[in-house]
């Protein structure tokens, strides 16, 4: 990278630490115009949006913090998208209810990683998860629940993959505010995730399982 | 002691007297709308099926206090906010602000529209309107509303506006404390009007308050803002009935930020209800309300309507009502309160369990 990217992805750096949305959007797209390949513009902006989820954990960063940047680093994906084959495909959704705050926060890192996603949405059923397993064929499926009243969805899930035989071909990834890890083992699911990094080190931990036929 | 009314058990509270037992307080729009026998669309849109949920739900569950139950998007239907209504959830589809684009002129913009001008809360009004009718002062009722800056984020979206309020917050500030504040004054007074006088309190909610939600930048600009808004409630309630109504309150939430909402509000409120089981609940424990600020304040606390009511067994609720008695009867104005609605679900023995511990622990 030479010194004229740098000074590019410094702007879009600063931009960003400065939760300046508009002026971090016009930074990406001069850097895009001046050559800075998309990649290294989605890893700069991936490392902030690290750094805001560890400010978060450490009480520096509030919920809203967290909002503004994955509202910015959105953009800059939107325009500097990846150019490299997905290392994996993940369907994910928030059943039953319409939170999705942390789902789309999980996505978000999902795909700054590499992974392909497809977005259900919110206020899933579990037909909605057989329907987008066996039309997208994702290697995982992340399935959130923040409302403890759909913490049963999780479980019928599970049980409409297996129906339909399908249960064999995904790893089942499970999350959100109301479960816990006894839930995920009590519910047969192949891991669980208490908050967005750890969602992104079961998927790829999920991924490898996959990929070595454990 | 003779054997109370609800109202008048939780009008003691209030009045800091002590009732025969302590109060029981929950509501849910879940068990209202099975025990209406409709499904949930049916149930939003007619107010003799939501009346008819609420009463039997009061005949069946026996709570002292209750609402009504409804979602919270009925109100900003004027403003275009629409919901899925599924078989037993109602959730928006749509609310204002845009998911992925921010724009400051959605706030700059934003003009007053009447809040009761929607067919949804038309339902809703009649509907209390039947129930009191019906219940008189068998129970309490505590009508209430959020405050200018929840109900924005209502409107614009919870995440949207928690986005804007960092990316633009002069627009998103300026957009509560101008339109959406009065447009929460008269919400707020109108909504007890189909109470007919038999109101106990008027409940204020708070949610942008919220530890984890909040950024610490705006803790004061946000609390200033709430209470103005109950200021301006309070001024106005005063106006219409010619006396103070006392003011409970409804902090949702995880992690319930008592001690700044003490602090902001001060003597403003009379109740505190939230979420804290002996199990599970906020990250605000019952002991340390009691301690910090029972003598301030009722504290509605003791239900953990999550885990234990819901996936517990009624051993295990009895436990819960006995832990919650042990720390704050007799200790604090104390009522028996669930932290939120009640979910779908939790068993006719539990709901049963919790009313028969509190027969066994709660008498004063």
């Amino acid at each position: 990278m030479n010194q004229d990217g740098q000074q590019h992805l410094q702007a879009i750096a600063e931009s960003f630490s400065a939760f300046k949305y508009f002026e971090a959007v016009e930074a990406t797209k001069r850097a895009l115009e001046a050559g800075v390949p998309a990649q290294e513009i989605r890893k700069t902006l991936m490392a902030l949006f690290l750094e805001a989820l560890a400010f978060y954990d450490e009480k520096r960063f509030s919920m809203a913090h967290l909002t503004a940047a994955s509202a910015i680093l959105e953009a800059g994906f939107e325009l500097a998208k990846a150019d490299v084959p997905p290392k994996g495909k993940v369907v994910i959704g928030t059943l039953g209810s319409s939170h999705y705050l942390g789902k789309d926060i999980i996505k978000i890192l999902l795909t700054a990683d590499g992974f392909e996603v497809v977005d259900m949405g919110e206020i899933v059923f579990p037909d909605d998860v057989v329907g987008a397993v066996e039309k997208e064929k994702p290697d995982i499926v992340a399935l959130a629940c923040m409302v403890v009243a759909c913490l049963p969805l999780q479980s019928m899930t599970i049980g409409a993959l297996q129906g339909k035989g399908l249960r064999d071909n995904v790893r089942v990834l499970v999350g959100g505010a109301v479960t816990s890890e006894w839930w995920a083992k009590e519910i047969e699911a192949d891991g669980w995730a208490p908050n967005a990094p750890r969602a992104l080190e079961e998927a790829n931990r999920l991924l490898r399982q996959l990929k070595e036929g454990v | 002691m003779a054997e109370m009314t609800g109202k008048e058990r939780y009008l003691c509270c209030l009045h800091g007297e002590t009732p025969d037992k302590v109060p029981i307080l929950h509501w849910s729009i879940d068990l209202c709308q099975a025990l209406s026998g409709v499904p949930m669309y049916e149930y939003a849109y007619d107010p003799e099926k939501m009346a008819l949920g609420c009463i039997r739900y009061v005949e069946k569950y026996k709570p002292d206090v209750t609402a009504v139950s409804y979602d919270l998007w009925h109100q900003v239907e004027p403003y275009g906010v629409e919901v899925y209504i599924t078989d037993n959830l109602i959730y928006p589809k749509k609310t204002l602000a845009d998911r992925d684009k921010p724009d400051p002129k959605i706030y700059e913009e934003l003009e007053y529209r009447d809040p009761f001008a929607g067919k949804r809360t038309q339902v809703y009004r009649k509907a209390c309107e039947i129930v009191t009718d019906e219940l008189g002062d068998k129970v309490a009722y505590r009508p209430g509303a959020y405050g200018a800056t929840s109900n924005l984020a209502l409107l614009m979206g919870v995440k949207e506006s928690l986005r804007d309020l960092i990316l633009f917050p002069e627009a998103v500030l300026k957009a509560a404390a101008g339109v959406m504040m009065d447009w929460t004054v008269d919400f707020a007074t109108g909504l007890i009007e189909p109470f007919k006088g038999k109101y106990t309190s008027f409940t204020f909610g708070f949610a942008s308050l919220d530890a984890d939600l909040l950024p610490p930048e705006f803790t004061d600009a946000i609390a200033a803002l709430e209470v103005e808004s109950l200021d301006r409630i309070r001024d106005r309630l005063r106006k219409k009935l010619g006396y103070d109504l006392p003011i409970s309150t409804h902090i949702c939430g995880a992690r319930p930020n008592l001690d700044l909402i003490a602090e902001k509000f001060g003597d403003r409120l009379d109740e505190l209800q939230y979420w804290a089981g002996s199990d599970y609940g906020s990250n605000y424990p019952l002991q340390d309300a009691v301690t910090n600020l029972g003598d301030r304040y009722v504290i509605s606390s003791g239900i953990d309507h999550t885990r234990t009511l819901l996936l517990g067994s009624p051993e295990e609720v009895d436990t819960m009502v006995k832990n919650a008695m042990d720390i704050a009867k007799g200790h604090c104005s104390f009522v028996l309160s669930s932290g939120c609605e009640l979910g779908i679900g939790p068993s006719d023995a539990n709901m049963q369990a919790l009313v028969d511990a509190r027969d066994k622990y709660g008498g004063y």
